[in-house]
């Protein structure tokens, strides 16, 4: 008892330092990116060997509308690669959560002139955890933005990943910029962050109101850009990791299990049958299992 | 000839209404500003254009509604009178164009102009310049130098995509012309625009859920709580005597056009409706309030 509790203390503190590393800029290599072009004016910035999100950017006649902005200092490499294919000022940048691989880029972004903008939630979560470049503009459920012509609508459906996730449609291109509702390969598993908000429950009916949405192509938070089954696939995943822990939970309870035993178990189900790594496990596995009794 | 009489007047209904939104006056209003709070003030002028208000912060000033093109430099002259920080947001209320007629002169100078999804729609409808650059639905929040205005639609009023700007720190609320103050200025409910008069009651009483106490009317003189419910009270009365005197006109088979004068009468003597009012509302109001 009093060996496992030493045991799990180490494993948190280990874990907790995998996670700080993951979510936040420290330590980390300066990242390699990779631009692609999936419309005659968007473009999606990749990285290579970095857990930095994706990058997507909107070309209009009056200016770049960018979601997401990976961390602080991927800040210049991002523009190295914008002005590989356009000269105009960012005018907006969306976060699609408050997550720093996602949002770290947003005081430079505020130097650069752009608006950010973001759910309400996900600001009221940058603010709580003291995150800089907090947006100014905050949306409930759906809004959009108009520039130079084109139009990108936002739309907040529900806890995902996290409580204030948004999807960016851009409907003329139909294509969807997804955050981490949507992560694309195996190495990059379903993440619910329960301390961001985030919910394996919520997650299946939320990805459902996104499939609704009219688009061919999709921009996973992480991972290569695909078409829209490949959402639909992720979709069942969510479905399916809820099936299995819930059914473990009915299962080793009673089995009269300990909750370390059915943590212990169900933490191995999740490694090997569904990919979760560390972040994964530190980040979901107690708010999954309590969830999902 | 009834056929072509009712084409005329149909056509005069929209002239009138046209005039009234798009013509606007060649010389600019004479402007006034009053001070609500320490960071707070509106800029006010005599019955048309509507009432513009200011939130100072140390980032930047939001505007709600912005008059007339030929306003813009003077809302900027009085903005300058209470402080240097540039112009950073500028609300719509709704999509007329004595609350957005600044915007394509604002948005030359980098504003950013949002409004309600609808009114963005409203204002394309009929081709008119310096659409809002975000536009959202059911609420919006926005954020500037440590300060907040939440941005709520709450439903049809005086337009199809009116919103109202509420200011929590400054327990104070820009109503646009969802509440005109004052027997210059009745009640217009723009049924071309979206507007009704039987969701107007319920979109106000949404309003007046919220925590302020002084409130700016789309036109007329800054005002108190109180004064809005009993707004929200008269609307109930306007339509309450329109459904009644059609329900009794159709008991005693008078015929339309003579019943339709005889609210109309009605309107301008009891609501003090002038034209305007009556173009854009009365048919409006008989095919509503049945």
């Amino acid at each position: 008892m009093r060996k496992s509790s030493i045991f799990r203390l180490v494993i948190a503190v280990v874990l907790f330092g995998g996670v700080w590393v993951a979510y936040t800029q420290q330590g980390r290599p300066a990242s390699v990116f990779k631009t692609n072009k999936i419309a005659d004016d968007l473009y999606e910035i990749e990285n290579v060997g970095s857990l930095a999100s994706n990058v997507t950017v909107l070309v209009t006649d009056e200016g770049l509308v960018v979601v997401d902005a990976k961390f602080d200092p991927d800040h210049d490499g991002i523009m190295k690669e914008i002005r590989g294919f356009s000269n105009k000022p960012i005018k907006y940048v969306i976060d699609t959560h408050h997550h720093g691989d996602h949002t770290g880029g947003n005081a430079k972004m505020f130097g650069e002139g752009a608006q950010i903008i973001s759910s309400e939630e996900a600001r009221q979560n940058m603010v709580d955890g003291k995150m800089p470049g907090i947006p100014t503009l905050a949306f409930e459920h759906h809004t959009h933005i108009y520039l130079g012509g084109k139009n990108v609508a936002l739309y907040h459906f529900g806890r995902a990943h996290t409580n204030g996730d948004t999807v960016v449609l851009f409907p003329a291109q139909r294509i969807l910029a997804a955050g981490d509702m949507f992560t694309n390969g195996s190495d990059v598993p379903q993440l619910i962050d329960y301390s961001g908000g985030g919910s394996a429950k919520d997650w299946t009916t939320t990805l459902d109101s996104a499939l609704k949405l009219n688009f061919d192509t999709v921009v996973p938070g992480h991972g290569p850009v695909t078409k829209k089954p490949d959402m639909a696939k992720f979709r069942q995943t969510t479905l399916d990791v809820r099936n299995r822990i819930h059914g473990m939970n009915v299962e080793l309870n009673g089995q009269k299990k300990s909750k370390d035993e059915i943590r212990d178990a169900i933490g191995k189900a999740m490694q090997s049958e569904f990919h979760w790594g560390q972040l994964q496990l530190a980040r979901a596995l107690d708010g999954a299992i309590a969830e999902l009794q | 000839m009834r056929k072509s009489s009712f084409l005329k007047l149909i056509l005069g209904v929209m002239c009138t209404v046209w005039m009234a939104y798009s013509q606007f006056p060649s010389t600019p209003a004479k402007l006034t500003t009053q001070k609500l709070a320490d960071d707070l003030y509106v800029i006010h002028n005599d019955i048309v254009p509507g009432n513009t208000t200011a939130l100072v912060t140390n980032e930047g000033v939001v505007l709600v509604d912005d008059k007339f093109p030929q306003d813009t430099d003077n809302i900027l002259a009085e903005v300058k009178k209470f402080t240097n920080q540039p112009v950073k947001y500028v609300v719509n209320t709704h999509h007329h164009f004595d609350h957005s007629g600044g915007n394509v002169n604002l948005q030359k100078l980098g504003v950013q102009v949002v409004s309600s999804a609808q009114a963005r729609g409203y204002s394309n409808d009929i081709k008119q310049p310096g659409a809002a650059n975000i536009a959202f639905e059911d609420h919006m929040h926005l954020y500037l130098g440590g300060k907040n205005v939440e941005l709520y639609y709450f439903g049809k009023a005086h337009t199809g995509g009116d919103i109202v700007a509420y200011f929590p720190a400054q327990r104070t609320i820009a109503m646009g012309d969802m509440f005109t103050f004052g027997a210059a200025t009745p009640q217009l409910i723009d049924y071309a625009g979206g507007g009704s008069a039987k969701e107007w009651t319920g979109t106000v009483g949404r309003a007046l859920q919220l925590d302020f106490d002084k409130v700016v009317p789309g036109h007329g003189l800054n005002t108190t709580k109180a004064e809005l419910a009993k707004f929200r009270e008269s609307t109930i009365t306007l339509r309450n005597k329109v459904h009644q005197m059609l329900a009794d006109g159709t008991a005693k088979k008078t015929p339309p056009p003579q019943l339709r004068s005889e609210i109309e009468a009605m309107l301008r003597k009891d609501f003090h409706f002038g034209d305007l009012h009556i173009g854009a509302s009365l048919d409006g109001m008989m095919t509503e309030l049945r």
